[in-house]
Parts: structure tokens; sequence; C-alpha cells
């Protein structure tokens, strides 16, 4: 992987990303939504960084269902 | 669905999903079930929650291919196609999330068995915050965890809406060149 370094994009090209990668945005071309995944990255280790309470535990009738789901699906892929 | 590993590499989980391990699903779902759920019910109720957790897990399940251990570890790829999901929530119903309290402090530091301690990407994050100012601090907070909106948050916090823009860019900006610094560093390890 070849990180790209923010200090030389267009700025506001630079912040169109920021402001997609938060949700404020609106939709990008393909090729900025690729350059988009570094800073998705970011915001998901900040918001990962930002969980300082206990987790709430899934609830088990949602977890049998995302299990079924799941078995749904890879037994499709298979 | 297939996965393409070289033959001594050990599978990660989402690649031996990928794989289709039915085993590796239900360990997907015990470390990071819980993770996409706080993450959710933070912005929405329990009913509507349960709706998007499972657009997020079938997005996780699809998703899992595609997965490549060197650029994220697996909670931070979930995280990233749990708040892709939300934010497509967001614009289809049209609604903005629920906003629960301002929180004022600093994350804690990652330790103790939770299921965010895989994330490196995390502990990098915390470093970024804690250089912030406790203005960007909160800015990035509200947009990020509770899902605000420049406006919202320029509202809650009484800055104004350019000052809003900039903190939320600068701050996003000084994670990712922390990050980038540590995928270097790990490359330039891996080389050596």
């Amino acid at each position: 992987m070849t990180p790209h370094r923010p200090d030389h994009r267009d700025q506001n090209a630079d912040d169109r990303l920021v402001d997609h990668v938060l949700g404020f945005g609106p939709e990008l071309s393909v090729d900025e939504n690729e350059e988009a995944e570094a800073y998705e990255h970011a915001v998901a280790a900040l918001h990962l960084a930002f969980l300082s309470r206990p987790l709430d535990p899934l609830p088990a009738e949602t977890r049998v269902r995302l299990r079924e789901e799941a078995k749904s699906i890879l037994d499709q892929g298979t | 669905m297939n996965v393409n590993l070289p033959v001594s590499q050990t599978p990660s989980l989402l690649q031996r999903v990928a794989s289709g391990d039915a085993a590796a699903v239900q360990e997907v779902l015990d470390r990071f079930g819980s993770l996409v759920w706080s993450i959710v019910r933070r912005q929405m109720n329990a009913s509507t929650a349960e709706e998007v957790v499972q657009e997020i897990f079938i997005d996780v399940w699809r998703s899992a291919p595609r997965y490549v251990p060197e650029r994220a570890s697996e909670a931070t790829f979930i995280t990233t196609i749990a708040r892709r999901r939300l934010i497509d929530h967001r614009r289809r119903v049209g609604r903005q999330p629920r906003h629960e309290e301002i929180e004022e402090t600093l994350p804690e530091p990652m330790d103790g068995p939770n299921p965010v301690e895989v994330a490196d990407e995390a502990r990098v994050a915390v470093r970024a915050i804690e250089q912030l100012k406790p203005d960007q601090r909160r800015v990035l907070k509200l947009a990020v965890v509770d899902g605000l909106t420049h406006a919202e948050i320029a509202r809650a916090t009484s800055l104004p809406l350019g000052t809003v823009k900039s903190h939320a860019r600068r701050g996003l900006r000084r994670v990712r060149e922390l990050l980038e610094a540590r995928t270097l560093n790990q490359l330039g390890e891996a080389g050596a």
C-alpha cells in the first residue's frame, strides 16, 4: 500500500473526502471513493477510540437471526 | 466465496468467514456483535437498531473476501462497514440521529478483555485525540460517535459553523497521518 499524503491534494477535494466519510458530504466519484478508504479507516479508528464506556451486549434473539442470515449467505457463496 | 492466501499464512477470522467457515461466523458475532450493536444503538432505538445491525452484518459476510489484514484490523474493517451502513440509513430515512449526552472526557486507553482491544488503530487514534484541543475533540466526537451534522454540532457547541468544519477536518487528518506513519513503520519493519 502506498499511503497518500493529504497535504499534496487539492484542499477542496480533501475537504470533500473528509466530509464524506463523516457522513456530511454528497456522494463521490469512484476515484474519490477509493481515496476515501484511508479516511474511512481513520474515522473508524476514531470511533473505536471514543467508545470509552462498556459495550451493550448484542441481544440473544438478534444474534440467532444474524447467524441464520450468515449461514444462508455463506451457503449461496460456496 | 473464495479467498487467496499464501499456504503458510494463518487465515484471519474474516478470511475464514470468506471461506465459508460457520464457526468463524460465530466467533465474529462473539467478538464484534456487541461492538456493532453499541455503535448503532448510540444513534437509534432498539427496534431500528436491529434492522441496521442486520444490514451491517450481511455486508460484513459479503465483504469478508475483500478483507486485507495489512490494511486494517478486523475491528476497524467492521466498524468502517457499520459506519457506511449507518450513513446510508440516515440518508434513506432522512432522519437525524438520536443524540445522547455530550461527554467531555478523553477516551480511556483500551485495556482489558474488550473487542476494541484488537484494533491497534484505536490506540493510534487515542494518541491523536490527546493532541487535539478540547473543542476539536468535542466536535470530532459529536460527528463520529453521535453522527451529528456540522450545523447540529455548531448549535450544540455554540461554535461558528466554519470552526466546526475546520475542527472536524483537522482532527481527522491528524488521525490519518498517524495511521499512515504507523503503516509505513510496519512495512519498514517487515522489509528489514
